[in-house]
């Protein structure tokens, strides 16, 4: 056991990073913070806020013009381009415009994540019928993703993102396309899977379903963090 | 193991199956690159062996003056022999050069031999070349010895090795410009077949780096879809050689009889081998290039 699986260790630190575009524009500026193991986070902010820059830092797809941020003890900045690869694993992700494969059907679109990172055998059967399993999908495994509804794809993408048993899942605006009901089938799974100890990190503009679960809300604004709450609501 | 080999080789071959006119150009390009490569190889191979049977033939021989002492004529011998270019050096002596006289003679009918009483022929140190090119450098040595007492005369006929070795060396050259511009034009074309294929597939890439899957892992579809392309080029393009050898051959041989063009299996293996060598680095190399500029994104 790592200190990280450790509840109240932080498995995410941005300790004062800046994002400076080559055009001059600020997308975050002296950021601080620690998102502790096992956490629930809400990044919200206006569009251009920043949360969408803050995730692709944790996710290293940018890296920061200063400052450092740690992901599960990994300075990201730092990471060997090869070991990138090793960072993601640990970290799943799921969009707003789900990113699905419309060529493979819902088994094949959770087991791709498997394949593409070495696993093979009997296990990406097993590992993808438990999360299938998991978002409520297991009648559904051989569809294509054109024949399902957008919640139905969004938990396909969910268990794409966790089938590699990620310890930490960010979602950037995961209800973005989806109806209030289908939302909050989506926030249910993730509450559950947060409640299963991986650490969540979710940016929305979703005001009804921040306010309704009351966990910490960091608030972005013109790439600052301006408030940071543990019991927050969407707007102060 | 088993499954990611599976996904790595339908990747590579949709690639190349979906889309066809461009897998088709590349392949057709390739083909053309290593069909003159083959070529250049097989004449090459064919005018070394020329060179070689020349190279045999050539010969200096410096005339020995009458009054040189044998133990000087020998001293010679002995500093010719040292030459690493001379495969071999005879000392012919004057009776030697009568008795071949008389041979050369007694089979000629046209030829009518009077005896004579003394004998004009000189002796002459007879040398063999091992390296044909250097003849003319120790032709010049030779006669640089000429009225210091023991050479009077050196006599060499390098013109035929000349000319042999001028063609030889601008086919190398040309060969080797031609079959350069052949294999940029082929990376090229291999790069955008991989380009178009890496684009087609861009979501997928996308996730698959998402979900932390190595460098290599995306590479390899691609690399192996280049090679798909080399092998095919490569398969066409011998298939091409093969079935032109034979008439080829015989042409080759009604027009210059003297060369001694057989190919062993030795050089069909070396041939293959070359290019399908060069075709899977042409293949691998293009496709590496490609995806490595679209990772580096």
């Amino acid at each position: 056991m790592t200190r990280n699986e450790e509840e109240g260790w932080p498995v995410i630190t941005l300790d004062d990073v800046s994002k400076r575009f080559p055009n001059g524009t600020f997308a975050l500026r002296d950021v601080d913070l620690a998102i502790e193991a096992a956490d629930f986070v809400f990044l919200v902010g206006s569009s251009g806020a920043g949360k969408s820059t803050l995730i692709r830092l944790l996710i290293r797809e940018e890296l920061p013009s200063s400052g450092r941020v740690v992901v599960d003890g990994e300075d990201v900045a730092r990471l060997a381009r090869g070991r990138v690869p090793k960072l993601r694993r640990k970290i799943g992700v799921v969009f707003q415009d789900f990113k699905l494969l419309p060529t493979k059907t819902v088994a094949e679109n959770v087991a791709f994540a498997l394949i593409v990172t070495g696993h093979s055998g009997p296990n990406v059967r097993e590992e993808t019928d438990r999360v299938l399993s998991l978002v409520g999908l297991s009648q559904r495994r051989d569809h294509f993703p054109d024949q399902l509804s957008g919640g139905e794809q969004q938990r396909t993408a969910l268990a794409r993102a966790l089938v590699n048993r990620p310890r930490i899942l960010i979602a950037d605006e995961p209800t973005g396309n989806l109806d209030p009901v289908t939302s909050w089938e989506i926030i249910k799974l993730l509450t559950r899977v947060n409640e299963l100890g991986t650490t969540m990190v979710m940016a929305t503009h979703n005001a009804e379903i921040v306010n309704a679960l009351r966990r910490r809300v960091v608030h972005l604004d013109h790439g600052r963090i301006v408030r940071d709450e543990r019991e927050g609501q969407y707007a102060a | 193991m088993i499954r990611w080999a599976t996904y790595i080789g339908t990747a590579a071959v949709h690639g190349f199956t979906r889309n066809p006119a461009m897998s088709l150009a590349s392949t057709l390009t390739v083909t053309l690159m290593l069909t003159l490569f083959a070529f250049f190889l097989t004449t090459d191979r064919g005018l070394q062996a020329a060179v070689g049977v020349l190279e045999s033939k050539v010969e200096l021989a410096a005339y020995i003056d009458d009054n040189a002492k044998v133990s000087d004529v020998l001293d010679m011998k002995k500093r010719i022999e040292a030459d690493p270019a001379v495969a071999r050096v005879d000392y012919v002596t004057k009776d030697q050069a009568l008795q071949r006289l008389r041979d050369i003679a007694a089979n000629r009918p046209d030829f009518a031999f009077t005896e004579i009483s003394t004998n004009p022929l000189p002796a002459s140190l007879e040398v063999k070349m091992a390296e044909a090119r250097e003849a003319k450098r120790l032709a010049q040595d030779l006669r640089a010895e000429i009225g210091k007492g023991v050479i009077y005369d050196v006599v060499d006929n390098p013109q035929v090795v000349d000319q042999l070795l001028t063609i030889t060396r601008v086919l190398s050259v040309g060969g080797v410009a031609v079959l350069a511009m052949m294999l940029v034009v082929s990376l090229f074309v291999i790069v955008n077949t991989i380009r178009i294929a890496v684009h087609a597939r861009r979501d997928e890439i996308e996730i698959m780096q998402l979900v932390g899957a190595s460098d290599w892992f995306v590479r390899w579809p691609f690399i192996l879809e280049g090679m798909i392309v080399g092998t095919l080029g490569a398969v066409v393009a011998l298939a091409i050689l093969f079935a032109a050898a034979g008439p080829v051959t015989t042409v080759m041989l009604d027009f210059v009889d003297i060369l001694p063009l057989s190919f062993g299996p030795e050089f069909v293996g070396q041939l293959v081998a070359s290019v399908f060598g060069v075709a899977l680095l042409v293949g691998a190399g293009g496709a590496t290039l490609s995806v490595r500029a679209h990772l580096a994104k």
